[in-house]
Parts: C-alpha cells; sequence; structure tokens
C-alpha cells in the first residue's frame, strides 16, 4: 500500500516478528546442533549445516503452509499471518545455505560444471526409488527464490495481483517436491525412520489443516447464501426491485461485518456509525476476506494485510489508489436488503441508516 | 549428458541476460513504468534486483510497452 516502495514498512508489530522469528532460528540451529554433535561426534562442520538448515527450512516452510489455514479456523493467529513474507524469505536463505552446501560439498569438486554435475551424476530419471532426488530440490529451491524475489509490494502491483497470487501458489508445487526431495533422500542415503515419520506428521498436519479450512469455508458460504425473505408491503416491493433480502440489522455487530454470497457475488455488508454499506469481499492485495476485518478508524480494514478501504465508496483513503465494487443498501425496518449488482470500482453509494 | 550441458548453458544464459538487463530497469525502466518507483533508495533497487534477474523477459516487455506509449503521446502532443 506503499505510495513511494520502501525496502521494508517497518512498524514495531514487525520488529517483534522478526525478532521471535530469528530467536526461533537461532534457538532450533543451537539445539539441533548440540544435538548432531552429541549423536554424531564425526560429523564434519559441512554436513552439520547441510542438515541443520534443510530441516529448519523444511520445518519453516510446514509452518508458513499452516498459517493461512490456521487462521481460517481460529482468527487469535492472524498476527501471524502479517508479516509472514519476512518467515518465507527467512526459509529461502536457509533453504538457499542448503542448496549452495550440497553444491560445493558433493558436485564442485570434480571436472565438470556444478549444475551439470547435480543433474547428471545420477541419471535413473524413469525410476521411482532411485529418482535423482537433489533435481527435485533445486526445481523447488527455484519456486521458492522466485516468491522470496518478488515478495515486495513492487512485484505484487507490476505483476497484476492475479498473476502475482498464481505465481506464489507455486509454493505447494515446492512443498510437494520437497516432500519428494527429502523421501528419496532418505529411501537412497539414510536408514533412520525418523525422518520419513517426521515429514508424514507434517504432511498430514497441513494437509488437515487445509481439508479444515475449506470445510469451515463452505460451511460459512452456505450460510452467507441461506436466507428466509420476511413478508413485505407492496410499496415496500416497489422500491426493493432487484434487491435481495440479507439479514436482520441486529445481526451485524457494530464495526463488523456479515459475508453475503447473492447471485454469485461476494460481499461484505458493514455496520458502523448507525450505518450500512456493502463493498466485495475480496480485498485488492491479496484477496483477504473483508468480511473478517473491521471498520478502524472510519475505513473497513483487511484482517490480512491492514489494507484500508472506505465503506461509502470503496476506495483506499488517499493517496492510496486501491479499489472494490461497492452495492446498493437498503434497510426497512429491522431488514436489510443488498442489491447484489455491482458498481464499478470505487463508485459512491450513499450508506443505509439505521433508523 | 549434452542435454544436460545444453539446458545449464541455457540457464547461465539467462541469468546473464538478466543480470545486465536488472542493472539497466533498475536504473531507467523501473520508475518509467511504475511512477511509485520514482526516487527509490538504492536499497530497495538492491532489494528489487533478484526479482528483476529472474522476471527480466516480463519486465522487458512491460518497459518497451510504456515506452511506446510515451512515445505516441509525446509525438500526438507535437501534432
Amino acid at each position: 500500500m506503499s505510495v513511494l516502495y520502501d525496502p521494508i514498512h517497518w512498524t514495531p508489530h514487525k520488529r517483534m516478528y522478526d525478532r521471535l522469528m530469528l530467536s526461533f532460528v537461532a534457538g532450533y540451529l543451537l539445539l539441533f546442533g548440540v544435538l548432531q554433535l552429541a549423536l554424531h561426534p564425526q560429523i564434519t562442520a559441512e554436513t552439520l549445516i547441510i542438515r541443520a538448515t534443510g530441516t529448519l527450512a523444511f520445518l519453516m516452510l510446514h509452518i508458513i503452509l499452516s498459517i493461512g489455514p490456521l487462521c481460517r479456523l481460529y482468527p487469535k493467529f492472524l498476527p501471524l499471518l502479517y508479516n509472514r513474507r519476512h518467515l518465507g524469505v527467512t526459509m529461502f536463505l536457509l533453504a538457499l545455505t542448503h542448496g549452495i552446501f550440497n553444491l560445493v560439498q558433493f558436485h564442485a569438486l570434480g571436472n565438470a560444471d556444478p549444475l551439470v554435475s547435480l543433474f547428471g551424476s545420477n541419471t535413473q530419471y524413469g525410476s521411482l526409488a532411485r529418482f535423482p532426488f537433489q533435481a527435485l530440490g533445486f526445481f523447488a529451491l527455484i519456486i521458492l527464490f522466485l516468491m522470496a524475489a518478488t515478495s515486495h509490494d513492487f512485484w505484487l502491483k507490476n505483476l497484476t495481483p492475479p498473476v502475482w497470487k498464481a505465481l506464489h501458489m507455486g509454493v505447494y508445487g515446492a512443498y510437494a517436491m520437497l516432500v519428494l526431495h527429502v523421501m528419496l533422500g532418505v529411501i537412497q542415503l539414510e536408514k533412520s525412520p525418523v525422518l520419513t515419520g517426521l515429514t508424514g506428521l507434517g504432511m498430514f498436519t497441513v494437509i488437515g489443516l487445509h481439508v479444515m479450512a475449506a470445510w469451515k469455508q463452505a460451511q460459512k458460504e452456505a450460510g452467507a447464501s441461506a436466507r428466509k425473505q420476511p413478508p413485505l408491503e407492496t410499496q415496500q416491493e416497489d422500491t426493493l426491485r432487484g434487491f435481495v433480502y440479507a439479514c436482520e440489522v441486529a445481526e451485524i455487530p457494530d464495526n463488523r461485518a456479515k459475508l453475503l454470497i447473492l447471485e454469485g457475488e461476494n460481499i461484505a455488508l458493514f455496520k458502523y456509525d448507525g450505518k450500512l454499506s456493502a463493498v466485495h469481499n475480496l480485498c485488492k492485495h491479496q484477496n483477504g476476506p473483508l468480511s473478517e476485518g473491521k471498520v478502524i478508524d472510519g475505513c473497513i480494514t483487511c484482517p490480512w494485510h491492514g489494507y484500508q478501504y472506505l465503506p461509502e465508496n470503496g476506495q483506499s483513503p488517499p493517496p492510496f489508489e486501491e479499489k472494490v465494487c461497492t452495492y446498493d443498501v437498503q434497510v426497512h425496518g429491522s431488514s436489510v436488503f443488498v442489491n447484489p449488482k455491482p458498481y464499478p470500482e470505487g463508485t459512491s453509494r450513499p450508506p443505509a441508516l439505521i433508523v | 549428458m549434452k542435454t544436460i550441458e545444453f539446458l545449464v548453458d541455457l540457464f547461465y544464459l539467462y541469468l546473464f541476460f538478466g543480470v545486465v538487463f536488472a542493472a539497466m530497469f533498475l536504473c531507467r525502466g523501473a520508475a518509467l513504468i511504475d511512477e511509485a518507483a520514482r526516487g527509490i533508495s538504492w536499497k530497495t533497487r538492491a532489494l528489487l534486483f533478484p526479482g528483476s534477474v529472474a522476471m527480466w523477459p516480463v519486465l522487458w516487455r512491460k518497459w518497451r510497452k510504456t515506452a511506446r506509449k510515451m512515445k505516441t503521446a509525446t509525438s500526438n502532443e507535437t501534432l
């Protein structure tokens, strides 16, 4: 939402987030190092770095993938989402360290180019069990690099939000490749079942959380579209042509919204200062659910990254430029009606007054 | 092995073009395609450098498109 781009738009929350994250990284590396030295006293520094950075990056990827569904299931996890990009970039740097040390230790000491050696030292691409797992790690690292390198708001704006979002969904492809990378690596090089078990547990957690969040969202959307219209007088029927019954005024808490799915439109109906306004539910930044946000300082505030919109016209307050569609709202008695025909993004519509 | 060598060379070539392009893009092109990138600090430019290396074909297309648009607008004003 920056007007001019900063390297990082620091806030006290981001500083705290980064401090906690770096403490976790340092704590993990220290603990892992001590454990490895205790279990394998002969271990070399390079192998220790490869193992520590690889396992930590993979663990952090699980945390990153779990944050989204966790926030949908339990909104108290939302603070973890606000600065997820720093978590992602740190995870990439750890994965990169793991990759570079691997490349140097196993592929840079011969005559061949390190990358040619990486792809050419094991060419059993047709075999499932003997498949070259390092190639999978390389391709996953490329995806993680693309995501980390394009995490700045400059890329969101210039690649356009749909392309940027599609690019960043590549994290699931990277995750699938990394699961295979770890599993094949264990099958081909290790004997201990611990890593296989932990990877299975991680996969089960990530998939389970995504399934639960999708189920909750489906339930919510079913509730948002199933309504019984109250009986109307003939005069009311005329003024309400094109409008659909949304809910009762009392169903919406102050400075909060109700999600509506009306004729396929995803609408957030907000109640604030004795008024009601409706805007499109998806934030322009990363498609965050505006209906789960609050009205703060007179602005609808996205729960994901704090992007703001004025409820009356769906525009971000100046000098920002984001806009969402708006809808007409009417109140009759205690009932709220919304016309699901969207107005162009940023169109001013008078709010409905709660009598 | 020959195929692998060829693909790896192609990868290095892509990176080489990317590095050259990114240096030019962050000096001139970024501000042209995005007003908010005018006068950005060197720290921000450094942060955008890896992405510019990776995404150079997309950015090159966008830069050319914007430059062509500006040229057309200038020649229309002259007329």
